[in-house]
């Protein structure tokens, strides 16, 4: 016998990402209050990993839907780039993560196409398929920091913590700026998952002090940590 | 008995990140709080491991750390939740580790005998986080029978695992 409460209902869309946050937060303590509903949230949870893994399921997805969604992809950002100022930020599309919104800022450009190509396996959350995809750009592009980035979340998507570590940290290493920050702070994410608390605050460390984007993060987890 | 920590994460990781999306709108971001609130309770189980009645109550603390790491991502301010004095502890009654595989190994085979229309608007639901509109208008199925379907297919692989489970 399943739950009464209209909340029941909404529980496959906080699944798939469909609800927004006090929505998300009424389902939340619903789920808290009631056996069935928490039941249920397991087996949505269970359900977004066997679909992950079910081949049938995989097969089901056109490829040239990811292709399609690549062309759309461009496509809107040729038209935002023509719209707006050069130096504005573009929005492409919510699966497309801002890294690859700068590289859209010359859409024409063959590296930014190639790029978002190999993304595309990321950008629908197949995180093996896009650690091949990125590694196949990485022998054309090998300094392409954000393509290195990004394969470094994906591996680590995939449960290869060593390979991500190794691309986090290159990445950190070469850059100063946002994407070497966001590398760093994933590192340190990284490690305190592995029990490397003391290489983890020394990353934080250096965030916290750097005044960048990530300060504040690397701040209050330090405050945690001690 | 205690579950592992790679387990619960690969158990609700996705729908962690399903729910910040919904919230940010950034797959990049979602991804983000999803590892900060991995961390918040890495760092809660690592102080003191005792302070979680269930698993449940582990995942509402999880989920409920995303979700305000991603309600304030949303709203610039970015910080991590406060951690306070709420804590986890992973240890639980039976094998916890092989009932998840379990389960989750009954639903890939229920997918998989699914019908062809019904993997596909699965996977265009929970992989590819296509909205019933989304689906509606690249299909030329109604919303309302997409609804149904939906509703149809939740059910019929619940009821598998109520079998496997041997409630029903």
């Amino acid at each position: 016998m399943s739950c009464a409460d209209p909340i029941h209902d909404v529980l496959p869309r906080l699944a798939v990402g469909e609800l927004d946050a006090p929505a998300s937060q009424a389902a939340l303590e619903h789920v808290e209050r009631c056996t069935e509903c928490s039941r249920e949230l397991d087996f949505l949870a269970d359900l977004l990993v066997a679909a992950e893994k079910a081949p049938e399921v995989q097969r089901a997805r056109p490829r040239r839907i990811a292709l399609w969604i690549a062309g759309l992809a461009a496509a809107a950002a040729l038209v935002l780039y023509l719209a707006r100022d050069a130096r504005s930020t573009l929005t492409i599309d919510r699966s497309i993560p801002r890294f690859v919104e700068a590289d859209l800022r010359a859409p024409d450009d063959p590296l930014a196409r190639a790029f978002t190509q190999a993304m595309a396996p990321y950008a629908r959350g197949d995180f093996v398929g896009a650690v091949v995809s990125l590694s196949e750009f990485l022998k054309a592009h090998p300094d392409h920091g954000p393509a290195r980035f990004y394969r470094g979340v994906a591996e680590q998507e995939s449960g290869d913590r060593a390979s991500a570590a190794e691309d986090f940290t290159a990445v950190g290493a070469a850059s100063t700026a946002y994407l070497g920050e966001h590398a760093r702070w994933r590192l340190a994410n990284l490690f305190l998952l592995e029990g490397r608390g003391d290489e983890a605050a020394a990353i934080l460390r250096e965030l916290r002090d750097a005044r960048g984007e990530f300060a504040p993060n690397a701040a209050r987890l330090l405050d945690a940590l001690d | 008995m205690s579950i592992p920590w790679e387990t619960f994460l690969a158990r609700y990781r996705p729908l962690a990140r399903n729910m910040a999306l919904g919230i940010t709108g950034r797959a990049e971001d979602a991804e983000d709080r999803v590892q900060e609130a991995a961390s918040v309770l890495a760092t809660a189980v690592q102080r003191d491991g005792q302070r979680f009645e269930s698993l449940e109550h582990a995942r509402n603390y999880f989920l409920a750390t995303v979700r305000n790491l991603a309600l304030k991502a949303r709203e610039r301010t970015i910080p991590m939740q406060t951690l306070d004095d709420t804590a986890l502890e992973l240890p639980v009654a039976g094998d916890v580790e092989r009932e998840i595989r379990d389960r989750q190994m009954a639903l890939q085979r229920a997918l998989g005998e699914l019908p062809d229309d019904d993997q596909e608007l699965v996977r265009r639901r929970f992989l590819d986080h296509q909205t019933l509109r989304e689906i509606s208008a690249a299909t030329g199925t109604s919303i309302s029978t997409l609804h149904s379907r939906e509703r149809a297919i939740l059910d019929r692989l619940r009821r598998i695992m109520e079998r496997q489970e041997g409630r029903g």
